[in-house]
């Protein structure tokens, strides 16, 4: 508040309206004696009354307001009203300052004129956005505060500090301009000033903001209807049918003719308002509440009004997060209707002139089109100035040498340990890119985990924390989770009887991570679900008359414990987890979090807790970065950084795989292990991918396939090792039964083939438990009674043998 | 700055516009002084916190609550007792406004003023208060006569009220419209700086109510007035069952903390033996349950490590058995009425299948009004819960009930509750100690530590003498707000104690560790010693050996 003489006081806040002139034009058409200015009611003092709701904002400045006679010029003071408008030679000001009204005008003017957004430009920009106005019968003009702040600071801080004044200003000029360009113009153009130097927090807007221009960022919670407001009155005579010029609104109210305007006829009260002959401009009250990042801890999030006009009704549905520019601005409360006493409250809404959606464009689209012609605008980020610093922090960041280590220990600090799973983790949260050949078809970047562990490992931990930073994360049990809970439920309405498709679990998790927790206590149904989602990405609904294919670009993040509540090192994976090897194969990282015995890490685990006891946390966890810090890298990092293989990347890539394949043919043995197979191979990219990413590197390069390989190969040597050769052997994942154990089986069915060829005559019979007997007895080989079942089921297949109950028969 | 000479207790505002008129005096020369004025307060604050605080006079404002509202003479000086259950939005008020040239204030009022006057726009927060939920009768009592001195009469009425049975509350859902005894706190001054939701505070200010019966409207009945004050809040909320509070000073208070404490307590194994040995007898004489409920009395959460609160300390007491058609377990009851009778804030929560898929128990914002919709779980940090879960049938969850069993859930688990902000979830830290009453181990509510009750006798009510309760009440509530350190030879100790206790059985993991450290930290507390010694260390392992002797009998 630099002017001493602008007083913080409002008794009546003038709005536009309240100073529009009786312009000649105006005047003519009006008649100054149709110009009541009170109605009876509001009392006959005739000034000095607070300006009231309804008095239209800026969303509906009408051409009539065009006039300006400068200043705050109060009604009190009797020359405002019809005083001549542009005195010539004489200087008007706005009120209480020194601010010259024309050179104001004049500023504008070459601002219009001459701004360039680089030296090179042919043309001035907003000329151009003018002309394109012009022809697109346009009704509002984008004007960017920054290059408003470019060109003239002083103009600048005008518009902020007096918007009420310089606004309409603004308008003037630019309707004089179109004119200028094309001299039959005559419609009203708005000026919408956006992307204010400050934006104010919601929380902090204060009562000297009262009246000036504001930009705050929130969401909307609540729209109201749209009030029809009128603008134009239009009346007709009842008895003669004379209709006079329609009736402007005067302050929120119509002044009804009381008496017949036709010479002729001159009834009294026998107008009438001809309701569809009437202009109404919509509007709209909106409300918007702070974002949740920006609520302190343990404080509701606040809350404010905006009264929304024209094309800005309804731009903004509830759930959306805005950032709105308008000005402030409060209405005082009465006692009563007709009282002149006033409640000592004021309440406060922001009249917006300017809403743009800040959504998930917003990162996408930064440096791209600057401005478009959309009424609304969807792009750039407010102040670049605070983005572009933010930015260059993670990219600081991003240049340490150590980023990788330092964000894996970021990762859920609280948790120990488990180093590996939590760089497999940070894979999962920056992902390989999706790509799209040009066939249609696509291959997902998307990272699937899955771990599997021994209970009380802090699986469940890692899931909520991974849950919390991702981008956009559902958390669900997989017991407390059926099939449709996971795509997509078809309901009917109650009300309306409609069906309505309800998206589940996957669905929302689109684009994001849809952590499963307990995934082995899921039911079978719904884990079938999970086959397509996880390969094609997408969920088919087929029912109750909706066919539907809903995209779920998710990655799934699954923890199941053993089948046998502990893991069983004798075991397969797959004996272990009991899960359909279809399903497994699709997880490209499969980690055991097995809890090992082992004196070193008990050690350490007992003095970390101690210190997480004992010990200021803080100090412990400076290293690290905090939750806001990384959620923000990793969104940066999945939205800007598309990184593409490099040829050295690529020939590695395939020297690992080769290796990987080739690591399952002893040299002089027959057996045939296959390591590797393509979807290891899909994978890798993916995670060399995701690796490049974490540097913001836009190509894959050396170290990060040479990591990849190291990270698939520490998630496969736990969960595909055979356990009898001690190799590893994706047959394990793929069918379930490793390449050892099916020689064996072989060998199993062919010696009791020749066994009983032996024994048993064609057509006679023996009881299985005998022939067990029998065969341990006499086969030099180890064997089970299950081994010998399924040998006996092979063989019954062959029609070699027939089992009837427990005796075999050689048939 | 000199103290007027007003009646300070009886005419409050006399005081206020005194000051404010010097403050302007001497402001006045400057034209830009009218905004000096807003920002400060012109020593209000430091004249009442002088009168009230150092002087003592506080003892003589009365309660709002106290007196009907109606015999309380609006602008006079009352105090309220509560916590904030919802934050308003800024209230923009004419803060100052020039009547014959000379300025007026209008702060801490809610009179009208002068139209056609120039005036200035100041703003003020408000807090929607209500009493403290949970908050146990003897404890109220404290507060409403600590000025008298307690004669022979007021402590038999007190017993008497003790002896009414512990209130057994369902999760409220009515809680919302219950404007009852509820308060409109106007904050000025920033003075709302460290105050957050769910907080508890004294506030001592000015009550004002609306003089005249007036619709409020807005000047004009214009359709804008109209929707900008449907949102209004406070209008839901009439002056006549809501008092306004103008705030002048507050004090923010812990919901375990006493009032009045006269002197430490001499003896501090006496009474803690003395309270275990009563705790016992609650407990059907199972000592070693008695041992556990006082340590789990003791905690609170004092530090945070994302995701875990560390020093939390729920309890799980199982072989309970569920009370006779319906009602509460004798358990849980003779419990809960020993709780409420121990510790300030307390609530017996019975989970029926009726009140789980009724109504939600995780606070709520319901935008139509503009008002956050408490919930069972909206509670001040320190309030204590007993889950009596023997009075779950089985049955079908719905979705109210799945949503409430894990909120319950996230209680125990992580000390916060998820608020339902609609458009997304806003975690908000809390710190409830839980005691869960179940047949067997509960499985739905994960507790730190699992007790096995063995009761040799009924469970019977808390019977003692009010000078012991009061020593066990300041007992519990001084030993839980003391610090607690470790040396770093006794830290080598406990790291080689629980390396030694993994190699030898693979099962204990850092759950089990968590729970130990805490325990040690609690029963260290609980002989008053600041930091941990070796006699703890292997009391807490008796205690843990003990326990876990008992778990393996029940299962086998």
């Amino acid at each position: 508040m630099a002017e001493p003489s602008s007083p913080l006081v409002f008794p009546e806040s003038p709005g536009l309206s309240d100073r529009v002139p009786a312009t000649p034009v105006s005047a003519a058409r009006n008649g100054s004696a149709r110009r009541p200015r009170q109605s009876p009611s509001a009392g006959s003092s005739g000034h000095s009354t607070p300006i009231l709701p309804g008095t239209p904002g800026f969303g509906n400045r009408t051409p009539n307001y065009f006039k300006f006679t400068g200043g705050r010029a109060r009604e009190a003071e009797p020359q405002a009203e019809g005083a001549p408008v542009e005195d010539p030679g004489s200087k008007t000001y706005v009120w209480g300052t020194n601010i010259s009204i024309d050179d104001t005008r004049e500023a504008m003017h070459l601002f219009f004129e001459r701004f360039r957004e680089s030296p090179e430009a042919v043309e001035a920009k907003y000329i151009q956005l003018l002309d394109q106005v012009i022809e697109l019968e346009g009704r509002s003009l984008n004007i960017d505060a920054q290059n408003i702040f470019a060109y003239n600071e002083e103009l600048y801080s005008q518009v902020v500090r007096y918007p009420l004044e310089v606004i309409p200003l603004f308008d003037m000029v630019v309707g004089d301009i179109a004119r200028e360009r094309r001299p039959d113009w005559n419609n009203h153009i708005q000026a919408r000033i956006f992307n204010l130097k400050l934006s104010t927090n919601l929380r902090d807007l204060n009562p000297s903001d009262i009246e000036k221009l504001v930009s705050v960022k929130g969401m909307i919670i609540r729209c109201s209807s749209v009030i029809p407001e009128i603008k134009e009155a239009f009346f007709q005579c009842l008895m003669c049918g004379h209709f006079p010029e329609v009736t402007p609104v005067d302050r929120g109210r119509v002044n009804e003719p009381s008496k017949c305007a036709n010479p002729a006829c001159s009834a009294v009260n026998s107008m009438t308002m001809i309701h569809n002959r009437c202009t109404f401009t919509d509007k709209q009250i909106v409300r918007l509440q702070e974002t949740p990042d920006a609520i302190p801890e343990g404080e509701t999030p606040h809350t404010v009004s905006l009264l929304m006009h024209d094309k800005l009704v309804d731009a903004a549905k509830p759930g959306d997060r805005v950032e709105v520019t308008g000005v402030f601005r409060a209405m005082a409360v009465r006692v009563g209707p007709n009282q002149r006493t006033l409640k000592s409250l004021y309440k406060t809404y922001i009249d917006c002139l300017h809403v743009k959606k800040a959504d998930k464009s917003r990162m996408q689209m930064h440096g791209g089109v600057e401005f478009d012609n959309n009424e609304i605008f969807l792009e750039t980020d407010t102040s670049p100035a605070v983005y572009e610093a933010k930015i260059n922090k993670l990219k600081e960041l991003s240049k340490l040498p150590d980023i990788y280590q330092k964000l894996t220990r970021s990762l859920a600090p609280s948790i120990w340990e488990l180093e590996d799973i939590k760089k497999g983790l940070l894979c999962q949260l920056f992902g390989g890119s999706t790509k799209k050949l040009s066939s249609g078809a696509s291959f997902r970047g998307d990272i699937n985990v899955l771990l599997v562990g021994d209970p009380g490992t802090s699986k469940s931990q890692l899931l909520q924390y991974v849950h919390k930073i991702a981008p956009r994360g559902i958390y669900t049990s997989g017991r407390g989770s059926s099939a449709v809970g996971l795509t997509a439920y078809v309901t009917k309405d109650p009300e309306t009887r409609e069906t309505v498709l309800e998206s589940g679990a996957l669905v929302l998790s689109d684009q994001g991570i849809c952590c499963i927790d307990e995934f082995d206590k899921m039911s079978e149904n719904a884990r079938s679900m999970l086959h397509e989602v996880m390969e094609q990405q997408t969920v088919s609904v087929a029912k109750a008359g909706i066919i539907a294919t809903l995209n779920a670009r998710t990655s799934v993040l699954a923890c199941a414990n053993p089948s046998g509540s502990r893991y069983n090192a004798r075991l397969s994976v797959i004996d272990n987890i009991q899960l359909p090897p279809t399903l497994l194969s699709r997880f490209d990282l499969i980690y055991l979090v097995l809890d090992k015995p082992d004196e070193q890490t008990d050690r350490r685990l007992a003095r970390h807790l101690v210190a997480l006891h004992y010990e200021d946390p803080e100090v412990e966890l400076l290293e690290a970065l905090d939750l806001p810090t990384i959620a923000a890298y990793i969104t940066y990092a999945r939205q800007r950084i598309h990184p593409k293989l490099s040829n050295e990347a690529a020939e590695r890539l395939i020297e690992g795989y080769v290796n990987m394949r080739r690591r399952g043919n002893f040299p002089g043995s027959r057996k045939k292990v296959i390591t590797a197979t393509p979807r290891q191979l899909e994978s890798l990219i993916r995670i060399s991918e995701a690796l490049a990413r974490m540097r913001f590197s836009e190509t894959v390069d050396e170290c990060d396939t040479v990591e990849a390989l190291r990270l698939l190969d520490v998630a496969l040597q736990q969960s595909a090792t055979d356990h009898s050769t001690g190799i590893i052997d994706m047959d394990l994942i793929t069918t379930g039964v490793s390449a050892s154990e099916r020689t064996r089986r072989e060998n199993v069915v062919s010696s009791v083939k020749v066994f009983i060829m032996d024994r048993i005559q064609a057509g006679a019979s023996l009881r299985i438990t005998e022939l067990f007997e029998d065969i341990r007895a006499n086969v030099n080989q180890e064997m089970s009674l299950q081994d010998l079942k399924t040998a006996l089921n092979t063989l019954m297949t062959e029609g070699f043998v027939s089992v009837l109950g427990d005796n075999v028969a050689r048939s | 700055m000199v103290a007027p000479a007003v009646d300070l207790l009886r005419n409050p505002l006399g005081a206020v516009r005194g000051l404010f008129s010097i403050a302007a005096m001497v402001a006045s020369p400057a034209p830009a002084a009218t905004l000096e004025l807003s920002g400060g307060d012109w020593g209000i604050k430091g004249v009442f916190d002088k009168f009230l605080y150092e002087e003592g006079a506080i003892a003589q404002v009365p309660h709002i609550d106290d007196l009907a509202h109606d015999s309380i003479p609006s602008g006079s000086l009352v105090r309220f007792r509560g916590m904030i259950q919802d934050m308003f939005d800024v209230e923009y008020y004419v803060g100052a406004y020039k009547d014959c040239n000379t300025w007026q204030t209008n702060k801490y009022t809610d009179s009208p003023v002068p139209q056609d006057t120039e005036q200035q726009i100041w703003d003020r927060r408000l807090f929607y208060c209500v009493p403290i939920p949970g908050e146990n009768q003897w404890m109220k009592n404290t507060w409403h006569s600590n000025a008298v001195q307690p004669d022979a009469t007021s402590q038999s009425l007190k017993r008497k009220r003790e002896d009414i049975p512990a209130t057994v509350e369902s999760m409220d859902c009515d809680s919302p419209t219950k404007e009852h005894n509820s308060c409109l706190v106007k904050i000025y001054d920033g003075n709302d700086a460290d105050l957050k939701l769910n907080d508890i505070a004294e506030f001592v200010g000015i009550v004002w109510k609306e003089s005249e019966l007036v619709s409020i409207s807005a000047s004009d009945s214009s359709a804008l007035a109209e929707s900008l004050m449907e949102d209004d809040t406070s209008l839901q909320l009439p002056s006549s069952t809501v008092p306004r509070l103008h705030c002048i000073t507050m004090r923010k208070l812990s919901a375990y903390s006493i009032p009045s404490q006269p002197g430490a307590l001499a003896d501090i194994c006496s009474v803690r033996e003395s309270l275990v040995c009563t705790l016992q007898s609650v407990l059907g004489e199972d000592r070693l349950a008695a041992e556990y409920l006082l340590l789990h009395l003791l905690s609170k959460v004092y530090s945070r490590v994302e995701p875990l609160a560390v020093g939390k300390f729920s309890l799980n007491f199982s072989g309970c058995q569920a009370g006779a058609d319906g009602s509460v377990s004798l358990v849980a009851s003779a419990v809960g009425h020993a709780i409420s009778v121990l510790l300030p804030c307390s609530q017996v929560v019975p989970l029926s299948l009726e009140d789980l898929n009724s109504c939600l128990i995780a606070p709520r914002k319901d935008y139509a009004t503009n008002r956050l919709v408490t919930g069972g779980l909206q509670l001040a940090s320190g309030t204590h819960l007993t889950l009596d879960e023997t009075a779950l049938n089985t049955g079908r969850l719905n979705e109210t009930g799945v949503k409430n069993l894990q909120s319950l859930k996230s209680v125990m688990e992580s000390q916060k509750v998820d608020y339902d902000f609609q458009y997304y979830q806003m975690e908000m830290p809390t710190d409830l100690p839980v005691l869960v009453v179940s047949c067997g181990k509960s499985r739905i509510l994960p507790a730190d530590a699992l007790v096995p009750l063995r009761c040799s006798a009924e469970a019977a009510r808390i019977h003692a003498e009010a000078s012991d309760l009061s020593k066990w009440r300041i007992y519990l509530s001084s030993a839980r707000e003391a610090d607690h350190v470790i040396e770093p030879s006794m830290q080598k100790i406990v790291e080689e104690d629980l390396v030694a206790a993994r190699q030898k059985d693979r099962t204990v993991g850092s759950e089990t560790f968590h729970r130990w450290l805490t325990m040690a930290r609690l029963l260290s507390l609980s002989y008053s010693e600041r930091s941990l010694t070796r006699e703890r260390w292997e009391m807490m392992k008796e205690l843990e050996m003990r326990c876990a002797a008992r778990l393996r009998e029940t299962t086998t």
